[in-house]
């Protein structure tokens, strides 16, 4: 029975150690090493659980292609709402920019089977990927990144408790803070003055004067179903449905900059 | 390679699985099963293996599952001997307690529904294969 304690307390004291100097230079290779060898495997298995097999060069060759064409689309279409913005304004200077994507195959999921709150994706900091950036499909934002390893990073989604992200409406501009909520995605602390209508599109408001963020401006985070609105309090709140089919996505895009 | 050692593996065959699309713990309900009809320095190796394998694939704090399992098999230990262990029904609900718990903790499934169904499989493993059969004793 002791031998049993002295063992046990013997791992234990291993782990801890482990847990306390895991971010050391030291142990990168032995996560990128570990990483790399399960990567193939991963990928099969989740491609069997979404149903889409392919081979892996064509997938690469239509994403590239994909990649490109959606960069494009992508910038033609922040500058215009950039173009709107300063012409409603008239201070403002509009700047063209080329947003950097990074294409990401999803191997693997975090929580319920059917409601998965987060994913695993193939890119890490060996990629340039950081904490904070924006995961997309499309012109929809799927997340945004968690956490980082070598050659893996988490992808906390929309509907993830701890998502957050500021927030504005397409049509009326107003601003808000969109929060996970497991079942859904809501738009709060709109103020009680601002209009919010029904099918409404809600977008990421991006970076400004206070606000430090690596997410652009212009990402559609999802449609308005249902407004609750209280004539007493400041604030008003809405339900928001996302268009992306989480279920079915293969890969995304890490936009690495903007 | 015997049928014991093929059964100390399957924690770590799991593993690519769970750190994939499993959103129950099968790793750390399988290494507690293990661990308590069976407790062998072999598979508490595997154990530490296979979770510092996990961490790193589930991109979380590595040694964080590590630190779960063997406070788990030190509790197992504590009350080895004493009146729960003898009886696998109390073995059975230990585990399921366990397991639940690091589930909500590192962000499974906590459907109490899906735990309760597979630790009556858990619980007729023990019951019937065990003390039938040869290959783990």
């Amino acid at each position: 029975m002791r031998k049993q304690y002295v063992i046990l307390l013997g791992f234990l004291a291993f782990a801890f150690l482990l847990f306390l100097l895991r971010g050391l230079p030291l142990f990168n290779g032995l996560y990128s090493g570990v990483q790399n060898v399960f990567s193939g495997p991963k990928s099969a298995i989740y491609k069997l659980k979404t149903g889409i097999v392919g081979g892996e060069n064509s997938e690469m060759e239509r994403l590239k292609k994909q990649n490109d064409s959606l960069s494009k689309k992508f910038a033609d279409y922040t500058k215009t709402i950039r173009d709107n913005e300063a012409l409603r304004s008239q201070f403002e200077t509009v700047e063209t920019s080329e947003y950097k994507l990074l294409p990401a195959e999803i191997i693997g999921f975090i929580g319920r089977l059917n409601e998965p709150s987060e994913f695993v994706i193939r890119v890490g900091k060996n990629n340039g990927v950081k904490r904070g950036m924006a995961v997309i499909s499309g012109l929809d934002l799927v997340g945004k990144i968690s956490q980082v390893s070598e050659s893996y990073s988490r992808v906390v989604l929309l509907s993830n408790e701890a998502f957050t992200e500021v927030a504005r409406t397409s049509e009326n501009g107003s601003l808000g803070i969109v929060t996970g909520h497991r079942d859904f995605i809501l738009l709060a602390q709109v103020s009680i003055k601002d209009k919010i209508s029904e099918n409404e599109l809600v977008m990421t408001r991006g970076a400004g004067e206070t606000i430090d963020s690596l997410v652009p401006a212009g990402l559609r985070i999802g449609k308005v179903t249902s407004i609750y609105k209280n004539a007493s309090m400041p604030y008003q709140t809405a339900r928001l449905s996302s268009s992306v089919n989480i279920s079915k996505l293969e890969t995304v895009f890490v936009v690495l900059g903007f | 390679m015997s049928p014991k050692n093929i059964i100390q593996m399957v924690p770590l065959i799991l593993i690519p699985f769970e750190a994939t699309f499993f959103s129950i713990p099968f790793f750390f309900i399988t290494s507690m099963l293990l661990y308590i009809l069976k407790p062998q320095v072999g598979i508490v190796l595997v154990a530490f293996l296979g979770s510092i394998v996990l961490d790193i694939l589930r991109v979380m704090p590595v040694g964080s599952t590590a630190l779960a399992l063997f406070s788990a098999f030190l509790l197992v230990e504590i009350m080895r001997g004493e009146v729960i262990f003898t009886d696998y029904k109390l073995a059975t609900i230990f585990i399921f307690i366990a397991s639940f718990g690091y589930g909500k903790i590192f962000q499974y499934s906590d459907n109490i529904l899906i735990y309760a169904i597979i630790f009556s499989s858990v619980y007729l493993f023990i019951s019937y294969f065990y003390r039938r059969s040869s290959w783990l004793k």
